[in-house]
């Protein structure tokens, strides 16, 4: 385990999960995770956030890295994420490209190459920023999470996570352990952000959509925004509009229509508040129209 | 005028500084390290407009590791700043004008104690009334920043008669165009190192002027020029933005007070927040043409924030007027132009000098001529183009070195090539520029030491700063040329005041012109003696003979010869040395107070840009697809440096015309960082074709022109234009953010 001061806090590395429980349950207050820091350096050094022990999560080398589960009898497949894989493994992951394309799409978007060689699955979804890339994606795969304290794991699903703008609800001494995505073989999955530059931006909105068709009529949908309220959202009216309908442009513009009515998204330095709901139809009738030329 | 033919000019070389670049070897700045050395900060105001009625710094100085603080009562010579005017105080005395104005400095044994220490400087402000618009600082009673009057300055240009032009004209076209406030974002925060050694205070910094450095240093320290030396160490770009003083005399302040080195890295919030910006301007415009599109007439009122300091701002002014009525012959013109002092941001210097902004008005006027008229708008640009004897409104009539109807051509002829035909929502859009190489109106001279070395390698000095536009590769390649030598048998020493003569600033796409006229001109003096001694030895008059490929012949007869290293034997023998000064003031006068007519500038570049974009109509975004951009250089004196201006300028433009805008309120600049202020990235560039006009006359050497600023200025308004011409509707205001264009878009 290495030690040191930093400006504040002690930083601590834990080499396995009796360390980190230890930490944890000697720690009184203070302790912030840390895996690529693409957020949290940036944010302590400016002094937007602030801790007492900063605890850092790479020394578990067990949380990198993406598997496949195969199918059983009464039991899906299913791909499992390290939360420390990098954003970048995410980019290049064959498996991933094949079954969750709607992830590694939005990857390669994230930041720019430098930042996605650091910067983790998990610190984008703990960072919990509204227009997180990572996490339109994961509520449209139906992702949940395991969730790791002291005191044992737990399973949520992904929506379950954020309360608000940079705030989530993970406990204190909790962190996100691994990420589930059941898999769901005829299903076309899409990504799409909106912004005025091609690479390193935030997203003003950004749109995920998964599809399954059964006679030619929409038989699965999931739709999910960011940047269209406080946190990353599913649009369930927008959904249970598609459902059972045929997937033509014009249902999915009148499912944009509803994705705005059911939005809140907030005015910012990027955007304004009607900038935002008038672009939310168009990126999520996009979205829809790309998930649904992903289906073969 | 028969093509040049030339050995070394106008084909690509190693740029000098690419081996030590690439290798990481460069030292910037902020690698410099030296023994017992103490590091920097600058306590800054957070108020944009006040007194000073506390300032307690005990708690700093009791840090253990604080050296020192400064305040304006420990500058020992002067303490007033600025390029043009000295408005700028090197530590506030009289009273706060800026946000981040400085009020102490501290000097420390690490960067960590400096932030520490300048946490716990204590000031209380008496609050004074903040001006922040244009519109504020010219009311009557409205609180002063400098002075009597919050009018920093005004100017007036007039040729012929005006208003009974108009009163002749078939079609007249009239609009306001907004710019607004840019950041430079050089890739390297300003910073430096000081240090004294045998009575001379020494400065490294990351500079575009070494000399001017010097004497502002010299000023503030009380102390003659030559006990102070400045030198540019490698600098990661300027823009205009490192022209004025950053870190240089607070070092020189610290480094005194101590009798240790300093150094001052600026990080890159505190950079934005204090560098000079782009001016923002508003210019109402009025032209007027006869039916069949000449133009008789151009009107213009301009206004201009240029913040709390002047800055390069009076140069901004005279030269946004001079060519505010774009590359065109205008018979009839008049241009009256306002600039004041606000509390705002400092603006000054920035690639282009006022000329960018002044293009999106005149070429924004040039389209809507075109539309109504219905021409096409290169043909009604090439009937009104200038040309060779073209009068210009300040009365000066063009030599024969103008190529702006060639760019045109090349541009049309390229774009006939490869542009796509366009779909609905895509556009087409055509911009110009016209730019005088110099200074405006002003003397502007520069120099050059040469010294041909006895194995025929040679060191070049000269003032010049290259802050990675290549000046030191077209420095050597101009004295390889001249000599007959090649361009690696040259070396160039640049801006050290302590080596190299005055070579003021690289600023105003002037050093290939001025730099490389003196460099030419210490070459030719020191070849006089090489002439000399070669002549006696080969027994041939010495105006028959010929320099090129390390080789001196006879140009009757090319078998008497001798080489280089043979001749530098015989310079030996007879005690000879090769060596040369040379300095060049391009032949400018000064303009009239009344009507500004005179000569502003020896010489014109000109250029097109042709954009074709794609805009969005559900989302606002523009796509800016295709740049064609043709430059009229003169003579390319490295062909791929030219190329590599233009693309990195048609980037450039794309971010003015899309991306860029300084926020700022109550004086303080709301996104100083890379992550709020975007600008285009690798992924945005569009396909940039660079086009090398070449209409060399006899100013400059081997008649080269500049084409730093040039490269940027036509993208602007032809991206613009572009998207007006995809829409059909007119656009005012730039930068063309999606959240704007959707706004016209919806009505
Ligand atoms: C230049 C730049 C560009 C960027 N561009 C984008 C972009 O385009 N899109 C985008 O979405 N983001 C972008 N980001 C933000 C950032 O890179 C991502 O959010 C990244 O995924 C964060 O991951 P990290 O591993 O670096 O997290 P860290 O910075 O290490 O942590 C972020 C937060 O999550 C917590 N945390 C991390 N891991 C865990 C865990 N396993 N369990 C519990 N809590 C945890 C930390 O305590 C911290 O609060 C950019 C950042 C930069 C610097």
């Amino acid at each position: 385990m290495i030690e040191q001061r930093g400006k504040g806090y002690e930083y601590c590395r834990p080499g396995s999960w009796e360390e980190l429980a230890a930490i944890l349950c000697k720690a009184e207050a203070g302790v912030m995770f840390l895996a690529g820091g693409t957020d949290l350096a940036v944010d302590l050094r400016t002094g937007k956030k602030s801790c007492a022990h900063l605890v850092d999560l790479k020394g578990l080398t067990e949380l990198q890295g993406i598997a496949e589960t195969a199918a059983e009898e009464g039991k899906k497949g299913e791909i499992c994420i390290g939360s420390l894989t990098s954003i970048h493994q995410l980019e290049i992951n064959p498996l991933l490209q094949e079954k969750a394309a709607a992830l590694p799409e939005a990857a390669c978007q994230l930041g720019s190459r430098q930042v996605r060689n650091r910067a983790t699955l998990g610190g984008n979804l703990a960072n919990a920023s509204p227009t997180a890339d990572t996490a339109a994606p994961l509520l449209v795969l139906d992702a949940f999470l395991e969730l790791w304290s002291p005191s044992g794991s737990r399973h949520i699903p992904v929506e379950d996570l954020w309360q608000k703008a940079g705030k989530t609800f993970l406990a204190a001494d909790e962190i996100i352990r691994q990420i589930t995505l059941p898999l769901a073989p005829g299903r076309g999955t899409a990504f799409m952000k909106l912004g005025p530059r091609q690479a390193m931006d935030i997203a003003i909105i950004n749109a995920a959509a998964s599809l399954e068709l059964e006679d030619g009529r929409i038989s699965q949908v999931r739709i999910a925004l960011g940047g269209a309220g406080e946190r990353p959202l599913r649009m369930k009216q927008a959904e249970a509009f598609l459902l059972g309908k045929e997937a033509t442009a014009e249902h999915f513009a009148q499912a944009g229509v509803l994705a705005a009515q059911e939005s809140s998204p907030r005015s910012s330095r990027r955007a304004s508040r009607e900038y935002r709901l008038a672009t939310i139809p168009v990126l999520t009738e996009r979205v829809l129209l790309k998930a649904l030329s992903r289906l073969s | 005028m028969a093509l040049r033919d030339l050995a070394v000019l106008g084909k690509a070389n190693v740029k000098k500084d690419a081996y030590n670049k690439i290798t990481g070897e460069a030292k910037f700045a902020a690698d410099l390290k030296f023994d017992h050395m103490l590091y920097g900060g600058v306590f800054r105001s957070t108020v944009p407009h006040a007194t000073i009625k506390r300032f307690d710094a005990s708690k700093a100085l009791a840090l253990p590791g604080v050296a020192c603080v400064l305040t304006s009562k420990d500058i020992p010579g002067g303490n007033r700043i600025g390029i043009i005017l000295k408005d700028e105080p090197v530590l506030v005395d009289d009273k706060i004008r800026r946000v981040g104005d400085a009020i102490a400095i501290v000097a420390a044994e690490t960067q960590e104690l400096v932030e520490e220490a300048l946490e716990l400087m204590e000031v209380e402000y008496d609050l004074l009334e903040p001006i922040l618009s244009y519109e504020d600082a010219m009311r009557e009673d409205s609180a002063k920043v400098h002075g009597e009057t919050n009018l920093h300055m005004r100017k007036h240009l007039e040729s012929g008669d005006v208003d009974a032009a108009f009163a002749q004209c078939d079609v007249i076209v009239e609009g306001t165009y907004t710019t607004n406030m840019l950041s430079h974002m050089f890739i390297e925060p300003d910073a430096g190192v000081a240090r004294i050694e045998d009575g001379v205070i020494t400065v490294y910094a990351s500079t575009q002027n070494a000399h001017f450095d010097r004497g502002e240093v010299a000023r503030t320290m009380g102390l003659p020029n030559n006990k102070v030396r400045v030198v540019q160490v490698t600098t990661g770009g300027g823009f205009g933005g490192k022209l004025d003083i950053s870190v240089q005399c607070h070092l020189a302040l610290l480094a005194n007070a101590t009798g240790r080195p300093v150094k001052m890295v600026r990080s890159r919030k505190e950079s934005t927040d204090v560098s000079a910006k782009r001016h923002p301007m508003t210019m109402k415009a009025k032209t007027g043409a006869t039916k069949d599109g000449k133009i008789q007439a151009v009107e213009v009122f301009m206004t201009g924030d240029t913040g709390a300091y002047a800055s390069y701002g009076p140069a901004v002014i005279v030269r946004a007027v001079v060519h505010c009525m774009g590359p065109y012959e205008v018979p009839n013109v008049r241009v009256d132009a306002d600039f004041v002092y606000t509390n705002n941001p400092m603006c000054g210097a920035f690639r282009g000098f006022g000329v960018p902004q002044v293009s999106v008005c005149h070429e924004g006027q040039m389209n809507a001529l075109a539309k109504a008229l219905n021409m096409d708008p290169i043909d009604l640009r090439i009937l009104n183009a200038q040309r060779p004897g073209t009068v210009l409104a300040t009365g000066q009539v063009l030599d024969e070195a103008v190529g702006f109807i060639e760019t045109l051509q090349e541009a049309k002829k390229k774009a006939a090539e490869v542009l796509d035909t366009c779909k609905e929502n895509q556009g087409v859009g055509v911009g110009c520029m016209w730019y005088g190489v110099g200074n405006t109106g002003l003397p502007n001279p520069a120099a050059a030491f040469v010294e041909v070395l006895p194995d025929a390698s040679v060191n070049l000095m000269v003032g010049c700063a290259d802050i990675g536009q290549g000046s030191s590769t077209v420095m050597a390649a101009i004295a390889a040329e001249e000599l007959g030598l090649s361009y690696d048998d040259i070396h160039v020493t640049s801006a050290d005041t302590m080596v190299t003569p005055e070579g003021g600033a690289s600023s105003a796409s002037r050093q290939t012109f001025i730099s490389g006229n003196a460099t030419r001109i210490a070459c030719k003096q020191a070849k006089e003696t090489l002439a000399q001694t070669a002549a006696n030895f080969l027994n041939v008059p010495k105006e028959d003979l010929i320099f090129r490929n390390r080789m001196v012949y006879s140009s009757k007869d090319p078998a008497i010869k001798l080489t280089y290293p043979e001749l530098m034997a015989e310079m030996k023998k007879w005690g000879k040395l090769a060596v040369g000064a040379g300095a060049y003031n391009p032949k400018t006068t000064y303009l009239d107070a009344k009507t500004m007519a005179g000569i502003p500038y020896e010489i014109y570049a000109y250029g097109t840009t042709i954009a074709q974009v794609e805009v969005d109509t559900s989302t606002g975004e523009v796509d800016v697809q295709k740049l064609i951009s043709a430059h009229d250089v003169g003579q390319a004196v490295d062909r791929e440096m030219v190329e590599g201006q233009i693309e990195g300028g048609m980037v450039m433009a794309q971010g003015f015309a899309v991306f860029e805008k300084i926020e700022h309120e109550k004086g303080k600049i709301k996104n100083p960082i890379f992550s709020k202020y975007l600008i285009p990235t690798a992924m945005d560039v569009p396909e940039i074709y660079p086009i090398i006009v070449e209409c060399p006359g006899e100013a400059g050497p081997f008649g080269a022109k500049g084409v730093g600023e040039p490269a940027l200025i036509p993208g602007i308004p032809a991206i613009t234009n572009a998207v007006e011409n995809a829409l059909g509707q007119r656009f005012f205001e730039l930068p063309l953010m999606p959240t704007e264009v959707m706004k016209k878009i919806r009505g």
